[in-house]
């Protein structure tokens, strides 16, 4: 959200909800959703592209009457989507290469292998700092909503709704706003690892 | 799960989450099912095929693997973590594998539920099959009981039409066979010699549309290995003639020699069957037998 200014974000928060708790809801939702959209295009961070989605959703809150917020939404990330395959398709990603020469040898490279464990040590650690920022209840709510495997995480689901007294369709996006909130979270750590790493 | 899998063509995928954007449960709903399926992938507990196809259609991009690194972190803070603290043991299965011997047995325990459910609805069907065949079985043999008792009572009809009509003279030229409707052959029994009177005549009633006339004759001497039978009208015209004809025993063992003869030879009128015998060597002798009976209805 690098380009989005304070003024332009307090805007488009106003603009979703005068509740400034459910407009943080609603904010998260909307990044959610661009951010999947973009999840599936190569070489590319989708959260950079929900950023800049968000941006230009914002601009145009400014200038324009939107109606429909959710449709405006996708035709954004859709051109953005466009955009970005255009121009990725101008170059050759050198980890293609790297993949394509791991095939040929059969043996994953050493250095790769580094990397990945590295960052798996860094998003571990990451998802801890964030998971104790938690409130207790939504740490065990986590718990609980992933329990069991297949049938059985189905009906303790529900079992979990009645308890809470609620309906499994909003327990359900509650936990995804938890989910995406943590998710976010570790990405944010992760980005300032890497800044405290270059400042070095 | 088609969308996620990346079985859905641009077209659809592109409607599809359009109406993601637009509709917060289903993206919700939508959500839900991918972390589940990051977190089933992760446990270990997707079969072989299904853990294929996810790493294929799925795992497109760095985006997406970075979501199982994700999981798997999630994973081992949620549940690795809290198992230890459960159970507090070191030497614990890791979740994974616990989760992979939990499907194993899971497994075990479904297929010999399936096979069970196998074998008690092959017995149900056999039970089924049994009972149905017996049910056809009984059905039929009431069918065969109401069929002989219409025939003996069609035997019985005709017999009265017979006597009624004074076809018959004697006992044994009796049409053994009733004429039924569509019937294209009847019989009749004759004893052989010369009758004593003229009323004493077989008179045959032979109806326009039967084809063929079977007459039994009787023997009073069966020593001939075969028989040589000639129809001769009253006026010894022979008009029909066969050889090497056997006799046989009728229901009460009386030896017979069975004549079918083409209706259309004969016309109302009298008529004699001569018999020849022929002895397994020696001559043949002629004239053993005659019986003269008469054809009316023609």
């Amino acid at each position: 959200m690098a380009n989005l200014s304070t003024e332009r974000f307090l805007g488009l928060l106003s603009w979703l909800d005068s509740d400034r708790s459910k407009a943080a809801e609603k904010y998260v939702l909307l990044r959610h959703k661009l951010v999947r959209a973009f999840e599936r295009l190569p070489y590319s961070d989708p959260d950079d592209l929900a950023d800049q989605a968000i941006d230009r959703i914002a601009k145009r809150l400014e200038g324009e009457t939107i109606h429909n917020l959710n449709s405006f939404a996708y035709a954004v990330a859709m051109k953005i989507s466009l955009e970005t395959r255009r121009t990725s398709a101008r170059f050759v990603s050198i980890d293609a290469d790297v993949d394509s020469e791991e095939r040929l040898v059969g043996e994953r490279d050493p250095e790769n292998r580094i990397i990945d464990s590295m960052r798996n040590a860094k998003t571990a650690h990451c998802l801890g700092t964030c998971l104790q920022r938690l409130a207790a209840g939504d740490h065990k709510l986590l718990l609980e909503y992933y329990k069991g495997e297949k049938q059985a995480r189905i009906l303790h689901r529900q079992e979990l709704a009645q308890k809470r007294a609620t309906t499994v369709a909003r327990l359900r996006s509650e936990v995804n706003l938890l989910r995406e909130k943590l998710r976010n979270c570790v990405n944010r750590c992760l980005r300032s690892n890497v800044k405290a790493v270059r400042r070095v | 799960m088609r969308y996620l899998l990346g079985k859905l063509t641009e077209q659809e995928t592109a409607e599809f989450e359009a109406q993601c954007f637009e509709d917060d449960s289903l993206f919700h709903e939508m959500t839900d099912l991918e972390n589940d399926l990051l977190h089933s992938y992760v446990r270990g507990e997707l079969s072989t095929a299904e853990r294929k196809e996810f790493e294929a259609g799925y795992l497109i991009s760095p985006a997406r693997r970075r979501k199982v690194e994700f999981v798997q972190a999630l994973e081992h803070h949620l549940f690795g973590s809290a198992e230890r603290t459960v159970s507090g043991k070191e030497d614990q299965p890791p979740p994974k594998r616990m989760a992979r011997a939990n499907f194993a047995f899971q497994s075990w325990q479904v297929s010999i539920v399936s096979a069970a459910l196998v074998a008690i609805a092959a017995i149900a069907w056999l039970v089924v099959m049994n009972y149905r065949l017996k049910s056809e079985l009984q059905h039929m043999q009431a069918q065969q009981a109401e069929l002989r008792r219409a025939q003996q009572e069609l035997e019985t009809k005709l017999a009265t039409f017979i006597s009624r009509q004074g076809t018959v003279a004697n006992p044994d030229s009796q049409p053994q066979h009733p004429e039924l409707p569509g019937q294209s052959m009847i019989a009749f029994n004759l004893t052989p010699g010369l009758p004593r009177s003229a009323g004493a005549i077989h008179r045959l009633m032979v109806p326009p549309r039967v084809a063929r006339v079977a007459l039994n004759l009787y023997l009073e001497d069966d020593k001939y290995s075969t028989y040589r039978a000639s129809l001769e009208t009253a006026a010894g015209k022979q008009i029909w003639r066969k050889s090497a004809m056997k006799s046989r025993p009728d229901s009460q063992g009386r030896r017979i020699i069975s004549c079918e003869i083409p209706s259309g030879i004969l016309s109302s009128g009298d008529y004699v069957i001569k018999l020849d015998g022929i002895p397994g060597s020696g001559e043949v002798e002629k004239d053993i037998a005659a019986y003269r009976f008469a054809v009316a209805g023609r």
